[in-house]
């Protein structure tokens, strides 16, 4: 499928975010500060589907947006700054001895990331 | 990529972390084979989640409930005892039973060293029918990967009752007498 530009119309409640958009291998192409309430970005792509990250302040939000390139020419995205955006997550870890169910008393624990959601 | 270091504190810890699909591995866990941590995977992808893990040990605990509390003592002939915290109350693992020869085993411990021993607690439930069981919550410094240790159970005393009567007239009490008992079982 040729490439294609794809027009995003983007809305925002707020005029703060920083918005990336990214493909489906998770390589980014295109970050960018939404410093008005609109913003159009323009960007080319074959059809398939991009991933997009709005931050604002701690939150991040990911919306994944399918389009036909045959078909789409603007892409209107809102973004609305309520409770569905996604802090940093909070993780509780446990710990315990497999074979009595002990807890450990005293324990370092590494956690290596291996892939973003982007 | 994030990569996070989280401590845990009796067996929990938290850490605000980004999304994402992580390795996990342990790199300090004083008394457990650091290679037996499992999962060694965690996925973050909900608002707030639980990541449950496991670890485990290769020391072996042999606790031997005999009458004197010390290697070579009598030993009892059966009975059960049980990890716990260190006030009793909670109990962790399976109850062991205590053999023929006194021993009650425990595999897959933790263990320190002499300098550092890991403290584990125990509580006996029950001794045979000769013997009281230890009442009290007993501690283990595991200092070594093998360990025995010995627990004191206090034979029983049970209230005998005899009659002393003259042999010549049937059911004569006997007015006034002292009589010996001397065990017959070898010491030692």
């Amino acid at each position: 499928m040729p490439k294609k530009s794809i027009v995003f119309d983007i809305f925002c409640s707020k005029n703060q975010y920083e918005l990336t958009i990214i493909d489906e291998n998770c390589n980014i192409l295109q970050k960018t500060k939404i410093k008005t309430y609109h913003s159009k970005i323009c960007i080319c792509l074959k059809g398939g589907f991009v991933k997009l990250k709005a931050k604002y302040k701690d939150f991040v939000y990911f919306r994944t947006i399918y389009f036909d390139s045959c078909r789409h020419h603007n892409i209107f995205v809102n973004f609305v700054f309520n409770s569905n955006f996604l802090k940093y997550l909070d993780c509780k870890i446990t710990l315990t001895d497999k074979n009595y169910g002990l807890p450990i008393k005293n324990a370092l624990l590494n956690f290596k990331q291996n892939k973003s959601i982007c | 990529m994030a990569d996070y270091n989280i401590t845990i504190i009796n067996g929990t810890g938290s850490q605000t972390m980004s999304a994402g699909s992580y390795s996990v591995s342990a790199i300090y866990a004083p008394g457990y084979d650091m290679q037996t941590l499992s999962p060694t995977t965690y996925t973050s992808t909900s608002t707030t989640q639980t990541g449950a893990f496991t670890i485990s040990a290769n020391g072996t605990l042999t606790i031997n409930f005999n009458e004197t509390g010390a290697e070579g003592g009598t030993p009892i002939t059966s009975g059960s005892v049980v990890m716990t915290d260190s006030t009793g109350e909670t109990q962790y693992g399976s109850i062991v039973q205590i053999d023929s020869n006194g021993n009650a085993t425990f595999n897959n411990v933790p263990y320190g060293s002499e300098q550092s021993a890991y403290t584990l607690y125990f509580k006996q439930l029950t001794s045979d029918e000769n013997h009281n069981i230890y009442e009290s919550v007993f501690a283990v410094g595991m200092g070594s990967q093998t360990q025995t240790e010995y627990i004191l159970n206090t034979s029983k005393s049970v209230l005998q009752n005899f009659t002393l009567t003259d042999a010549n007239h049937s059911g004569l009490p006997v007015y006034n007498a002292v009589l010996k008992f001397e065990s017959t079982e070898l010491e030692g």
